[in-house]
């Protein structure tokens, strides 16, 4: 169910852009650019609704952190 | 109003009271509903008045940096002052701040309305939903968050005045006791916690600075919105400790809305905590808002593209990529706040205090040399009247 959602969401989300704004992008490098950031964040979503284990930010950020500053208690 | 004009508008300024009702909005965002610190106990108060002290020499950095260079954000003014390439490194480091921050609100209001108002939805579409409308504002431009915030504000106040006014019967003053019962050490950890968290997040500000208009004072924006807040924050924890009291305070995960259920007059008037939700979700929209409008524009001046407008879509749904991933419970994402402020304070301090020390040299120096040049230009010019 959670894939479908994600997919009904991209799919219409960058239909309604395609409408609208994605005419006015005249830079390749624009374009180059919304590909691949709507490409990464949708291949996070996919993996996280099918379950599949994305690591997370936070762990490493957690880890450095109490290596640095000894914060866990 | 069509996506394709509003592509075409020029970049929009906002007013001193939208900006400075957006930076109240932006603080307010997610303290309203996970509530302020709670680790010094009873004397949180002390810390929220403490951390208001400790925030104005950091919100005088800001407001100092935009005066040097106004009408320009923090991209741009890094760029000018360290180059293209370490300005581009400050670009990608507040990008990443902005994306982060934006993905922690984002999980806090999903955490919240799965926890009290939706148990059997998944996270993802409460996600999504909060996502398309925090994306459709943000790319509207910082005036519309501007003028969303003159309209939330009025709420927001209105809510937080009604639900003391509504409680003051229900009260317990002696909850307040004994004073100062904690050490100096613990309320100025909890100050510094409170300055992180959310007084210097305001930072994002900086990157929103060219929405800013040069007349207006860049320093009334930012203390005029910390007064407000320091009084709405004194407000908020009074009455969630006179009313739950300390001990029930503490084992709470969203000591407002638990605070406000409590409230009733006679038989007839209870059940307001949905008011509480509404402020989160008003406050916590600009929050989101202004976040992804700060990366939108991070990336497009990383990247050399015109316009910032077309990337602010990408950007949300990187927000909401991250979001997915960041915690794997409500107790991982409450944990992460005690790491919060050793992870915030380079995005918060030390690179506007670089760049406010960069600042200064460069605009002495450029006054220097017009100094020179003008007494270089003096005897071609007119001679002065004697």
């Amino acid at each position: 169910m959670l894939t479908v959602i994600v997919i009904v969401f991209f799919i219409s989300a960058i239909l309604m852009d395609c409408l609208t704004l994605l005419k006015t992008m005249q830079q390749k490098r624009e374009k180059a650019i919304y590909y691949t950031l709507m490409l990464i964040s949708f291949c996070v979503l996919i993996a996280y609704s099918l379950n599949i284990p994305v690591p997370s930010p936070s762990n490493g950020i957690i880890k450095v952190l109490d290596a640095l500053f000894h914060i866990k208690k | 109003m069509d996506f394709e004009r509003m592509c075409a508008m020029p970049n929009e300024k906002v007013t001193i009271h939208q900006a400075t009702f957006s930076i109240m909005l932006f603080s307010f965002g997610s303290s309203v509903i996970l509530g302020i610190s709670t680790k010094a106990n009873q004397d949180v108060w002390i810390s929220i008045l403490l951390a208001a002290v400790l925030a104005i020499p950091v919100l005088l950095i800001y407001a100092r940096i935009i005066s040097l260079f106004p009408e320009k954000n923090l991209y741009a003014i890094s760029e000018i002052l360290f180059g293209k390439i370490i300005g581009k490194i400050v670009s990608v480091l507040m990008m990443w701040y902005s994306i982060h921050l934006a993905a922690l609100v984002l999980r806090n209001f999903a955490e919240f309305i799965q926890v009290f108002d939706m148990p059997e939805t998944p996270q993802l579409a409460i996600m999504i939903l909060i996502t398309v409308s925090t994306t459709y504002l943000a790319r509207s431009g910082m005036r519309a968050i501007g003028k969303w915030s003159v309209v939330a504000v009025c709420f927001v106040c209105f809510v937080v005045l009604f639900t003391f006014g509504t409680s003051i019967h229900q009260m317990n003053a002696s909850n307040l006791l004994p004073l100062i019962e904690s050490s100096p050490a613990q309320i100025a950890k909890e100050s510094f916690a409170i300055l992180a968290f959310p007084y210097a997040e305001s930072v994002i500000f900086l990157c929103l600075a060219d929405s800013f208009q040069k007349q207006d004072s860049p320093y009334k924006m930012f203390f005029y919105s910390l007064g407000l807040i320091v009084v709405v924050f004194l407000l908020v924890f009074m009455r969630n400790l006179m009313l739950l009291g300390r001990a029930m305070m503490e084992l709470s995960y969203y000591p407002s809305y638990i605070a406000v259920r409590v409230i009733g007059i006679g038989d007839f008037f209870a059940r307001i905590e949905s008011s509480i939700s509404s402020n989160f979700i008003l406050a916590g929209i600009v929050k989101i808002s202004a976040c992804l409008l700060a990366a939108g524009k991070g990336i497009a001046q990383v990247f050399g593209v015109k316009t910032h407008r077309t990337l602010i879509l990408p950007m949300g749904m990187c927000t909401l990529a991250l979001c997915a991933i960041l915690f794997k419970s409500t107790m991982e994402m409450f944990a992460f706040i005690d790491y919060y402020l050793y992870y915030a304070a380079p995005f918060q301090i030390i690179i506007p205090l670089i760049i406010w020390i960069g600042a200064e040299r460069y605009t002495r120096k450029q006054e220097e040399k017009g100094a020179s040049t003008a007494s270089v230009d003096a005897p071609l010019g007119k001679e002065p009247c004697s």
